[in-house]
């Protein structure tokens, strides 16, 4: 160990680790030119990357040679070939020498390179590939930094980072260049007043360079020194007319009003509003009289006002009814409404004012069901079967292949349709008994088995082909009398045996999002196994199961996050079985 | 009232109609078999499905309730607006209402799940779905039916009463409802027109209430959006001309069947043949506009379900029973030289038309419903019940032809049994005129 501590090694094979244990654990060996080698090997040559190369060299490695073997599985290794054509580029760039770095199957060449700035002792190589990239990044980013500076030649346009120059005059602060960062290079300041860089973050892409509406920014090649966060524009903050928060740049207020202007509109009010004043003092004005936006409003208190706006259900991107204007509910109170008028103007005044709201309960229960996910495996069909011992004929949900025909692809797409348990079921208005409906405190659509005549009206109204009659056809377990003729159903909790004549024969059946798994309180438990069969059962956990109600449940940040989509929106069912596609 | 119309009556039955009886009789016999296997086993026996869960005896329900509000629209000419020529036929109109609406009913009950909760349309009516409505509207129907019924025969009952001995006797009495009718000319003129007043009263009621019974029962279909060829606000209104349509046929048939003197009632049955023939034309026009406008918007589901009524396995109930024997050929027999119209040949239109009526029935009710609410649903799982082309089996078609026949035989006896017209003489008293 002394004679390598006294001749420092100059060359560093990356070695791949595929090799017989004898050669892995050759440290040391000697280089062709005589000179000690230090070799690595890594686990799999596939591992090396641009910037795990290029801190080899900032730790004084004059030679670094990625040696894979011949038997390895991963030729022709693609990704370490790519990071040395990275790592080389960069080091070109940086008039470093690219040649340093390369890919070798043979033996190490020797070469004549001058000695590096830094031991490569300070350098502690063999932990850097465990570390994060994170701090990978920096290390290298802070090593070549090093290298570069002083040189004193401008840095080649090839090298990964880029500097953000700003031209104050133009900059409004838009934060469009931050919004389309995609490593958060560019952020905006905590009150929007200032423009962010952190260049270590920067991968080149220029993307902000060709964003701005301005064209207030340029970029430049550079080597990052070190973490830091530069201030790459400021402007001063326009604030709220009413409460004095923020609202973004002064520059970007001026812009927009000046926009206004050039459109004839003049009044400037509302660009001096933060969005919070916005609402307060607007909503009411708009919904009341919707010329109002051109009335000026005296200032009020925002805290003692109240927003009049009915929150749609938690169902993210999708439309409520409480939303939709041309709801029939809406046109129906707007009847009442019109009738009262003639009767008393009191009452018109107050009914006119009134915003509808979906009724209900404690809890809302849905589905979001991903096709992207589904396999068409009828996992669900079999399950909801063998939980609700449906006869022959009586599917509660079933997988539709050919929903959408003339597809451009041959991509199958599955369609889970259990029923859609809807907002404003038709099948629930059309009942001349009233033995369906919807319950109030969960949302799910029921039928009373005592109550339903039979008469099949709902199959017919359900746009959704969610309803089934029960004919009376019997599996032959049934008809041979085995065991599972003893089974009762358990559906709503009333463990029917099925009989001759007797409901649930003769009666219209549907999915009941298996609330007999409901406990006393109505609440599901996916833990114990108390979860609808189709959703529990799913094999590619394409059918989510929640309360819509719950913020926290996945259908819940589902809606949320995702875009659904709802079928047969244009009938204002309102289904509370929602789809990705 | 003329005098010669006085002893008008129902003839004694030829022997070809003694053999029709016969035929009917047989029929009745095995299609009450065949309802009461239905009524043992339940739906079961049925090709009923999923995907159509209507079949055929919901097409037998709104044809004959159709059949009921024309007739007893047509009998509203006479009761209401004094139609004085189409007065013979009036009581045979609201006779042909009841027994019509009654078959109607039937098929409504043997087509239910459960049909021995039917009341509870009654006790628990859920007033948002139009078959609630149309169950009272039904019940008011029928009483205000019965209710004409008795205005018109009550007279006639009672002195049928004292006129014939036995059961009949009780039974005149029991229909009369212990009526007794004026014995002088005077006092019975004056009951006469209070007759009249009343039946008058209960015609005005009558017409929306027909209206509602037969235009609701479009509405049945009408408000059902998840069906595009249903879901039309034209429904109620097809509904009630084709029923105007039906009706007239259908008491054109039965006056052209049961006419005792050819010359003299020539001049009804041109005037019901008429009446009848326009209806149709309007309904055609009617069938014309929905098929325009469904073409157009292009819809999918909508025009599939034309051309499954057009060009689908069934496509003869549409160009032969519906537009061909249906229409065409009535329309013809009826307007084409009209001067040499026997009552042969203006009832043959009348029966083409009221059969070609139900195969209207039939295309509105199962075509919509063949076409299912998704692509591919009707494959979503391997059974029959899933089928999207509904055949009507064995047990349905017996059952509707025996309920048919033994309507139709009971009404025949009704006819035969009740004073069609006023003043006639009890059955077996009965003689020919001329």
């Amino acid at each position: 160990m002394a004679t390598a501590a006294a001749r420092r090694p100059r060359s560093l094979i990356l070695a791949c680790g595929h090799r017989s244990p004898t050669e892995r654990s050759a440290i040391d060996a000697p280089a062709a030119d005589g000179e000690a080698a230090v070799r690595l090997q890594l686990p799999c040559i596939q591992l090396v990357s641009d910037d795990l190369l290029l801190l080899a060299v900032a730790a004084g490695a004059a030679v670094v040679v990625v040696q894979p073997d011949h038997e390895c599985p991963h030729r022709p290794h693609v990704a370490p070939r790519r990071a040395i054509e990275a790592a080389a580029a960069t080091l070109d760039a940086l008039g470093l020498g690219g040649w340093r770095v390369r890919f070798g199957e043979g033996d190490v060449p020797a070469d004549d390179v001058p000695l590096s700035r830094l031991a490569f002792s300070d350098v502690a190589v063999p932990e850097v590939g465990h570390k994060g990239r994170v701090e990978r990044r920096a290390a290298v980013v802070a090593s070549l930094a090093n290298l570069a500076q002083p040189r004193g030649e401008p840095v080649s346009p090839t090298v990964p980072w880029r500097r953000a120059i700003v031209d104050q005059t133009r900059c409004t602060l838009c934060g469009s260049c931050t919004r389309g960062c995609p490593t958060g290079a560019l952020r905006l300041g905590p009150e929007g007043g200032t423009l962010l860089g952190r260049e270590q973050n920067c991968i080149g892409c220029t993307w902000c360079e060709h964003v701005c509406p301005e064209d207030a920014l340029t970029l430049r090649p550079t080597v990052p020194v070190g973490p830091h966060v530069r201030t790459i524009a400021r402007q001063p903050l326009a604030r709220c007319v009413r409460c004095g928060g923020p609202i973004g740049s002064e520059a970007a207020v001026l812009r927009v009003e000046k926009m206004l202007a050039s459109r004839g509109h003049s009044h400037q009010t509302t660009t001096r509003l933060c969005d919070a004043c916005k609402e307060v003092d607007l909503w009411p004005q708009l919904i009341e009289q919707p010329a109002a936006l051109d009335v000026p409003h005296e200032p009020t208190d925002a805290r003692t006002v109240a927003l009049p706006i009915v929150a749609g259900p938690p169902s993210g991107p999708c439309p409520s009814d409480g939303e939709a204007p041309q709801s029939r509910r809406g046109f129906l109170s707007g009847l009442a409404a019109t009738a009262a008028a003639g009767a008393s103007a009191l009452v018109a005044g107050c009914s006119s004012q009134e915003k509808p709201r979906p009724e209900g309960g404690e809890h809302s229960y849905g589905m979001v069901i991903d096709t992207r996910r589904c396999v068409g495996c009828q996992a669900c069909v079999v399950a909801c079967k063998a939980e609700n011992k449906t006869p022959p004929g009586v599917a509660y949900t079933v997988v539709l292949e050919g929903a959408l025909a003339h597809r451009h692809d041959d991509k199958p797409l599955f369609m889970t349709k259990p029923c859609f348990h809807c907002e404003h079921p038709p099948c629930v208005d059309v009942c001349p008994v009233g033995a369906t409906f919807r319950r109030l405190q969960d949302g799910i659509v029921v039928v009373d088995y005592d109550r339903c005549i039979g008469c099949r009206y709902c199959i017919t109204a359900c746009p959704y082909g969610a309803r089934y009659f029960d004919y009376g056809d019997n599996y032959p377990a049934l008809a041979e009398d085995t065991p599972y003729a003893d089974v009762p159903s358990p559906e709503y909790g009333q463990f029917r045996q099925r009989e001759d004549g007797h409901s649930p024969i003769g009666n219209v059946r549907k999915c009941t999002f298996c609330l007999h798994l409901q406990d006393e309180e109505g609440h599901y438990d996916q833990k114990a196994g108390r979860w609808p069969a189709c959703a529990k059962t799913c094999t590619g956990h394409a059918i989510i199961f929640g309360d819509v109600n719950d913020p926290e449940s996945e259908v819940s940040r589902l809606l949320r996050e995702r875009q659904c989509i709802r079928l047969k929106e244009e009938l204002g069912t309102e289904p509370n079985v929602h789809y990705l596609l | 009232m003329s005098p010669d119309r006085l002893t008008t009556h129902v003839p004694k039955p030829s022997p070809l109609v003694r053999l029709s009886l016969t035929v009917l009789a047989f029929i009745a016999v095995v299609g009450l078999w065949a309802l009461c296997v239905r009524m043992r086993d339940g739906l079961v026996v049925t090709n009923l499905g999923q995907v159509v869960p209507w079949g055929v005896w919901g097409a037998f329900y709104i044809y004959f309730i159709g059949l009921s509000a024309g007739s007893f629209l047509l009998s509203s000419l006479v009761f209401v607006f004094r139609n004085e020529k189409l007065e013979p036929v009036g009581r045979i109109a609201v006779l042909q209402a009841f027994f019509c609406l009654l078959t109607g009913l039937v098929f409504v009950l043997i087509d239910l799940g459960h049909w021995e909760r039917f009341y509870y349309a009654l006790i628990y009516p859920q007033f948002k779905s139009v078959l609630a409505w149309e169950i009272w509207f039904y019940l008011a129907y029928v009483a205000i039916l019965l209710g004409e019924l008795w205005l018109l025969m009550r007279c006639d009952l009672s002195r049928w009463a004292g006129g014939v001995g036995g059961w009949r006797k009780y039974a005149y009495r029991l229909l009369s409802l212990g009526f007794r009718c004026p014995k002088s000319a005077d006092e019975e003129a004056v009951g006469n027109r209070r007759t009249r007043r009343w039946l008058f009263i209960l015609g005005v009621i009558g017409i929306p209430v027909a209206l509602g019974v037969h235009g609701g029962t479009g509405a049945i279909f009408a408000v059902v959006k998840a069906r595009p060829a249903w879901y039309s606000p034209i429904f109620p209104l097809v509904f009630i001309i084709s029923a105007l349509a039906s009706g007239g046929g259908l008491l054109l048939f039965l006056r052209a069947l049961v006419t005792p003197d050819p010359q003299r009632d020539r001049e009804i049955l041109l005037l019901l043949a008429r009446w009848t023939g326009t209806f149709l034309l309007v309904d055609l026009a009617l069938l014309g506009l929905e098929f325009l406008t469904g073409l157009y918007g292009g819809i999918p589901d909508h025009v599939e379900v034309y051309h499954l009524i057009a060009f689908g396995p069934f496509w003869y109930i549409f160009w032969l029973l519906q537009l061909g024997l249906g229409a065409a050929v009535p329309l013809l027999l009826i307007f084409i030289r009209t001067d040499a119209a026997g009552p042969i040949r203006l009832g043959l239109a009348g029966f083409l038309v009221f059969v070609g009526i139900f195969g209207v029935r039939l295309n509105i009710v199962i075509p919509a419903l063949a076409v299912p609410v998704f692509r591919g649903y009707e494959h979503a799982f391997d059974s029959p019940r899933m089928a999207s082309l509904h055949v009507p089996n064995a047990v349905e078609w017996l059952s509707s032809l025996g309920i048919v026949c033994t309507v139709t035989l009971v009404a025949y006896a009704a006819m035969r049994l009740l004073p069609m017209t006023e003043h006639q003489p009890p059955p077996d008293r009965a003689v020919h005129n001329n």
